[in-house]
Order: structure tokens, then sequence, then C-alpha cells
């Protein structure tokens, strides 16, 4: 797999899933075990849009910590304004994050970004970056009220954490199993079929391929106008996870974008 | 970076040929017109550009019956490779991942490492230059697809092996894999083994076989030839040290004429100015 991203931001982001992976070994395995009893099984709806994230606000503040070092090694000039900014961070404020993080409320964050005279993507980069691992180990847990095929009841994003589908490996004798880069929340799909409409009409079915990749397909569907990313793990010799995989293969988002193809379908 | 290992178990292996299908068409390697060989098997060995061949070996076993034996042969990348002790031009090398590689640039085709390979894997490929006339020589064998280990990816016979025969993956986890996979051929195959030949301090492509080595064409005990250790680990290296001291020799000679010289030009010089006053 060619590689387009720069190093530089390939091993950035490399750390973080190293930090985050970490981060994940500190958070009780049963934590969601009571949030969960009270839900029914239902695919239509992101299961984190169903509870409130436990999130610890002392552990989730050292995190953020932990990546703006990373980051003020990466980009200079930026740790003491962020410094300055994350100070307003208290437990109530931690919560405000972490729901509108579950939102995707860009808004929000660039506004906190503009009253620190911060860059526009920093704060919600830190506040994406700093959830992740509680909904790792909600994805590692949900399999009683996340069940069956997601189409099947109309959802079109990750059942888990509502990122839209856009990855998928090809795996052992040959199934595709989707994988969501953000939670890493995986589950098997047909090969013939759409993974946004359901469609399973080869005729509207498409790949799209890049000269001099074996590994990797975009399966795009005529109906809806969606595209996924599939790639043929199988033949890799160490299997990178799902986030640096969908970093990896972000040139294949763009092929597939030009054309006239979208992620949300 | 870890030990890479192709483990290739035998006893898995239905000689379809997909492995040999996969490198020629990896390698973009040329079909090669062969002569019948008395049975179905291709090729009678790897050539110069068949770099892997699937052997048919018909094997009567000691109560008589009938057993056909079929191996996936190729280069097995010894961790002590005679190719590399023999190579004058050090073209052979290794590689971050194991895999024993030829520099076809520094490669002059001597044939040495041709005649000292344990497992005669590796040929010259003859190339002609039209516009010399002239005829030019370079080994070539199985280079475990380095260039596909350095994408990431797995070498080209283990991805399309349909039986997984063929696979490719850290050392230890595939040893481990070898160890559980003797354990349960072992009571079908009391000769089974695993072979992974201590003279040539191991390979990275190891083995599963139902039988003796020899039994599928494989050396019992391979080694590098002490002739080879002897060149490249002693010869040699005197051979560079004496070269050093000729040619330490032959400049302190040049530097001690050439100062001889001056003095007697500037003698000259003198003497003839002498005689002019």
């Amino acid at each position: 797999m060619s590689n387009y991203v720069s190093p530089e931001y390939r091993e950035l982001q490399e750390k973080i899933v190293q930090l985050q992976t970490q981060w994940q070994e500190s958070i009780e395995p049963g934590i969601y075990e009571h949030a969960l009893e009270a839900l029914s099984v239902n695919n239509r709806i992101p299961l984190v849009m169903r509870l409130t994230l436990p999130v610890d606000s002392k552990l989730y503040l050292a995190w953020v910590g932990q990546l703006v070092d990373l980051l003020a090694d990466s980009i200079q000039g930026i740790e003491s304004p962020l410094r300055q900014a994350l100070k307003s961070l208290d437990a109530a404020m931690v919560e405000e994050w972490v729901a509108e993080t579950v939102a995707m409320n860009t808004y929000y964050f660039e506004k906190f970004a503009a009253k620190y005279q911060l860059p526009e993507w920093l704060p919600h980069f830190l506040a994406e970056h700093a959830i992740r691992p509680y909904l790792r180990v909600l994805a590692q847990n949900c399999e009683s009220v996340v069940q069956g095929s997601v189409q099947a009841e109309g959802g079109q994003a990750c059942p888990c954490c509502g990122e839209p589908v856009r990855l998928g490996q090809i795996v052992d004798k040959g199934e595709k199993v989707l994988h969501c880069p953000r939670c890493e929340y995986n589950w098997r799909e047909n090969r013939l079929k759409c993974s946004h409409c359901g469609n399973e009409d080869f005729e509207t079915m498409h790949f799209l391929t890049v000269e001099g990749e074996e590994t990797a397909k975009i399966h795009v569907c005529e109906k809806c106008g969606g595209y996924v990313k599939v790639i043929d793990t199988r033949q890799y010799l160490a299997k990178p996870a799902p986030a640096l995989l969908d970093l990896d293969t972000v040139h294949l988002d763009f092929i597939a974008q030009q054309n006239g193809y979208s992620p949300i379908s | 970076m870890p030990e890479f290992v192709k483990l290739v178990d035998v006893t898995k292996c239905t000689g379809c040929r997909a492995c040999m299908v996969a490198c020629k068409n990896w390698n973009d390697l040329p079909a090669e017109r062969q002569e019948f060989q008395g049975s179905i098997q291709s090729h009678k060995k790897t050539t110069a550009h068949t770099w892997n061949v699937v052997t048919y070996t018909e094997y009567e076993q000691e109560d008589g019956s009938l057993d056909w034996l079929f191996r996936h042969s190729a280069c097995l990348h010894c961790k002590e490779a005679a190719c590399v002790k023999v190579c004058p031009e050090n073209a052979i090398g290794y590689t971050k991942f194991g895999s024993v590689v030829i520099d076809s640039e520094k490669c002059i085709g001597c044939g040495y490492c041709v005649n000292n390979c344990p497992f005669k894997v590796v040929e010259l490929a003859e190339y002609k230059d039209e516009q010399n006339d002239k005829t030019y020589y370079k080994a070539q064998k199985c280079t475990l697809c380095t260039n596909r280990l350095e994408k990431n990816m797995q070498p080209a016979c283990a991805v399309t092996c349909p039986t997984d025969a063929i696979v490719f993956g850290e050392q230890e986890a595939m040893l481990k894999q070898a160890e559980a996979r003797l354990a349960e051929i072992k009571p079908l195959y009391p000769n089974a083994n695993i072979y992974n030949p201590p003279g040539v301090g191991g390979t990275h492509a190891v083995y599963v076989l139902p039988e003796k080595p020899s039994v599928f064409g494989l050396p019992e005990d391979p080694r590098v030839p002490l002739s080879a250790t002897i060149w490249k680990d002693y010869a040699q290296p005197i051979g560079k040290a004496l070269f050093g001291v000729t040619t330490m020799a032959v400049i302190g000679a040049f530097i001690s004429n050439s100062l001889f010289r001056r003095h007697e030009n500037l003698e000259q010089v003198e003497n003839e100015g002498g005689s002019e006053q």
C-alpha cells in the first residue's frame, strides 16, 4: 500500500493510537454493564447516543495533557496558548466536551478555538482522541444491544458510535468485515452488498481499483452513491489498527469522492 | 524488526502450482518451454526464470503402497548462506527481513553461488546486449518477494496458496505452528520432521515434511562448504590485507623514487648552473 500521508503525521497518529491503547487499559471493562442492561436491541440509532458516557474527568484531562505533550513536539508555538486554554476545563466542562464530541458538534469546538485564539481544528482534535478509549470499551461490550445487519433497520453508520461506514477488510477465508476506525467496532457484511443502502443488485454495484494497489478496492453503489474502501489485509505482513489503515488509505477517499461517491449515502 | 519465516507444510500441498503462477506473475518472469520430464512435473528444477517449482515425487512406502508427494521448492534463504559466502563481489546479501537477495548491478555472473548452493536453487540467466553483440550472465533466484515485504505485503506464493500449505509470518509463530502440525501428522507419518537445517544456520523457509528430506530431493544435512568459509573468512581478508601491504609498498616506492629523482634533478640543475659560472 503506497503511503500518501507525510511520515511525520503518520508517526504522530501512530503514537496517538499507542497512547489510546494504554489509556483503554485503565478503563474498567464492566463500566457500561448497568447502562447496557437498560437498553433494548436497536441498530438504527448509534448506541453512544442512547446512553451517557461515564467519563472520569481526571483521566480525561490527563489524557488531553499527554496529547498536548505529543503535539508540542510536532507543532511549534502551540503549547503555551493551548495549556492556557485548557485551564478552563473543569469537571463540568469535561462533561460538556464529551457530550459535544458524541454529538459531533464541530461548531461548539470552533467557538472554543476562537475564544482562546487557537487553530480551528485543535480543540475538536483533542476532544475526539480523548474520548475514543471510552468508545472502544463500549464497542467491546455492546454485542447484547447491537445485533444483526445494520442496514436491516435502515442504519447507515457504525451502530456503536455513529461514524459513517467507509472502511472494510477482507479477512480469513475471504469474508468482508466492516471496521469503524473511530470505536473499532466491526461487523460482517456480504461481499456483494452496499454497506449504506443494502443494495445487492450486482449490476449497480461496482469496484474502483487503483493501478499498483493489489490489496485495495473501493466498493461503490450506483443506487445510493455510497462507497466503502475494502482492503485485503490477508496479504499484509503486519495489520495496522483500523484508524491507521483508514489514514493509510485516505487517497482512496479522495478518488471515491472525486468520482462523485460519498461515505454518507 | 522481527525475523520472518515462510512455512511450507507439504502435507497440505495439492500440487496445484498456483504458487508458481503467482511467482511468475509478480516477478514478471518469462515462460520457459520445457521438454517432457516423464512426469506431471513442469520443470526439472528451479531455473533463472522459474524461481519456484512444485516437485512431484512418486514414493513407495514400506508397506508397498504408493504416495505422491508434492513440494514447493524455492530458495530457502539460509541464515548462513553459502552463496553470500562465496560471492567475490559481495553482490549477495541479507535484507532486514532475513531474505537473501542478489544485487544485479554488482553480480558479474561468475557462477560461484550456483556451484555452492547446497539446495541447487541459484541459476545464471543469460542476457544479450544486441548493440555490442555481447553476452553476459546474472545469478537469479527467489527473493522471498522482498519488494512486497517492503510494502508490508506477504510473498506472492504465500498469499495465493489455496490450502494454506504456504504461510508467512513472524519466525516464532511459524515455528510454533510447525511444531503443532508435526504433532498432528506424526501418527500418520512416523518419519515426519521439520526441515530447518542447522548446518546453514537455519533457514527462512521451513518445511514440514512427512518423510525424510532426501525423499523430497533435499540434502539431509546441508552445510556451507568449508572451502567457502576458508575463502571468505580467511583467504579474502588476508588477500585484501596483502593487497594493502603491496599497495603501500608500491606507493612508498613511488614516493621515494620521486624524491630521489627530485634530488637528482636538483643536483643536475646545481651542477649545470655551476658550470655556467
